[in-house]
């Protein structure tokens, strides 16, 4: 029975990815939401084709709905509750909001009984497309997916200080603005006491020590990049919140709200130029929206 | 470069020091560093007690001299340069190094080094090590690449460490000095220059797989 019900789901080409009607489901799955009208596999391949159905009886969907287009700031992966994506038929893309809170698990025997999936998200291929890195939608779907699970939490009163510092503005800016050579704005955040932090991240103290990587692609030079950080932080003059008349450097407001940030430890580099064990002590930074916080409460 | 004729029978050239530094960072800037020709007592004279020396850059005479006009930004230069930051800004320049670098050379804490930046005074321990190592990695081979160092540093070659060694207790300062240069020799073939990998793959797996490492944050 299992070889027959496995055979259907290789012989479907089901996939990580691809897209299941949700009036298919109405039958097979009557207990999920039926407003739901588009539902994307999850699951990793090799389990959808794993051979014991015992050790591996389920499979995973998400939420989709169609969309006109995809929106530039929902298709990185940066929001962590929805993904833009598309999905490819053999003659038509559409495009996919999807949504991280609503996912099932149905039995695997279902995939072997709905019908062959029409459309599906897929990396495009670097010999078809020059801008195929900007393509990769299911290498981001899959990013987005994990990413839901290894998300570093950051203290609230140090997400707090980042706003009031407006240092926030400038990730943000520089995320948007530099889109094309910036890879990503990675973070190490310590304690600004001799004590080292034991507990986790989230619930570290103020006052912070901050280490600013500036990370670029290959191709680009991340000097100037470097340079004006160091002039936004150091440099211009921004008005003092707690006193009007007052102009202040963003470093200066940083270190009245907790953080301490020195020019030498504002870095700019290539991708070539950074180390797997950096990257474990580093965050990168994501635009999010602002309910990530915990102590926010949702409107 | 900045070279202006002086009057001085004996001086063929004149130049400030600030224009031999860049634009000679591989010959004077190098002797610059490694002579003490300026102690601390003549840093901090009124600038008629003027000091001269000539030197050959390229087979050309040159003459650096304490007592110009520009001598305060000048003598500013040499005093950073002699100084505990100016010290730590070489080797960082020297070994490519981040902060974090710095701190676990040192084998001290990021705020430590954030303080020393902000003009702390280091322990003597330090500042002697930081001596020694500023004199030990001249004498490194030339097929080396010290900017290579931090990615060999933990590595036990011959049961220890450069980091081990270096952060051992001195207790007799020779000793110390020759075990670290044989230390550096030992691991000089290991940072060899042109070892940066050149290699163009055509197989790219995107970013997905990168989670276990990139981790994403909410910051908001």
């Amino acid at each position: 029975m299992s070889a027959e019900i496995l055979s259907a789901i290789k012989e479907k080409n089901w996939w990580q990815g691809s897209l299941i009607l949700g009036d298919h489901l109405k039958e097979l799955a009557p207990n999920i939401d039926n407003k739901i009208t588009r539902w994307v596999i999850a699951s990793q391949t090799c389990n959808l084709y794993n051979s014991d159905f015992q050790k591996v009886p389920v499979f995973e969907i998400i939420a989709a709905t169609q969309i006109d287009q995809c929106a530039k700031n929902m298709m990185k992966g940066d929001n962590p509750r929805i993904l833009h994506v598309t999905a490819q038929a053999k003659s038509e893309t559409i495009a996919l909001e999807l949504d991280i809170q609503k996912r099932v698990w149905l039995s695997r025997e279902i995939l072997s009984e709905l019908p062959a999936p029409i459309y599906c998200i897929l990396d495009t291929k670097k010999e078809l497309d020059e801008q195929w890195m900007r393509k990769q939608w299911l290498d981001n779907f899959i990013g987005w997916l994990a990413r839901s699970y290894n998300r570093v939490a950051l203290p609230d009163s140090f997400n707090e200080a980042v706003k009031n510092s407006r240092l926030k503005e400038i990730f943000e800016k520089k995320l948007t603005k530099h889109a094309e050579s910036l890879h990503g704005i990675y973070l190490l955040i310590e304690p600004d006491t001799e004590t080292p932090w034991e507990g986790v991240l989230g619930q570290m103290p103020s006052p912070y020590l901050l280490n600013i990587i500036l990370v670029v692609f290959e191709d680009v030079d991340p000097e100037p990049l470097k340079s004006q950080l160091l002039t936004q932080l150091f440099d211009d003059l921004i008005k003092d919140p707690n006193c009007n008349s007052n102009k202040i450097t963003r470093s200066e407001l940083a270190r009245q709200n907790g953080i301490r940030i020195i020019r030498e430890d504002i870095e700019a580099r290539s991708m070539a130029d950074i180390s797997l064990l950096e990257l474990k002590s580093l965050i990168r930074y994501s635009l999010v929206d602002h309910l990530s916080e915990s102590s926010v409460t949702p409107e | 470069m900045d070279v202006t004729p002086t009057t001085s029978p004996n001086m063929a050239y004149e130049i400030p020091y600030k224009s031999v530094i860049e634009d000679r960072p591989n010959t004077v800037s190098h002797l610059y560093k490694n002579t003490n020709f300026f102690n601390e007592e003549n840093q901090t004279q009124p600038s008629q007690n003027i000091q001269k020396i000539i030197i050959l850059v390229d087979g050309q005479p040159l003459l650096i001299s304490s007592g110009t006009n520009k001598n305060s930004d000048e003598n500013t230069v040499i005093q950073q340069s002699h100084s505990f930051k100016g010290q730590l800004n070489d080797i960082k320049t020297d070994l490519t190094l981040s902060i974090t670098q710095l701190a676990e050379l040192f084998s001290v804490t990021r705020k430590t080094v954030y303080d020393w930046y902000e003009g702390a005074t280091p322990r003597n321990g330090v500042t002697r090590r930081m001596n020694i190592l500023i004199d030990t990695i001249k004498l490194i081979p030339a097929d080396a690449d010290l900017t290579r160092l931090k990615t060999v540093w933990n590595i036990p070659v011959s049961g220890k460490s450069f980091r081990f060694i270096f952060n051992d207790e001195v207790t007799d300062e020779l000793d110390f000095r020759t075990t670290l240069e044989e230390k550096l020799h030992e691991l000089s073939p290991r940072m060899a220059k042109n070892m940066g990998s050149q290699r163009k793959t055509t197989v790219q797996l995107g970013n997905a797989h990168l989670v276990e490492f990139e981790k994403h944050t909410d910051v908001s």
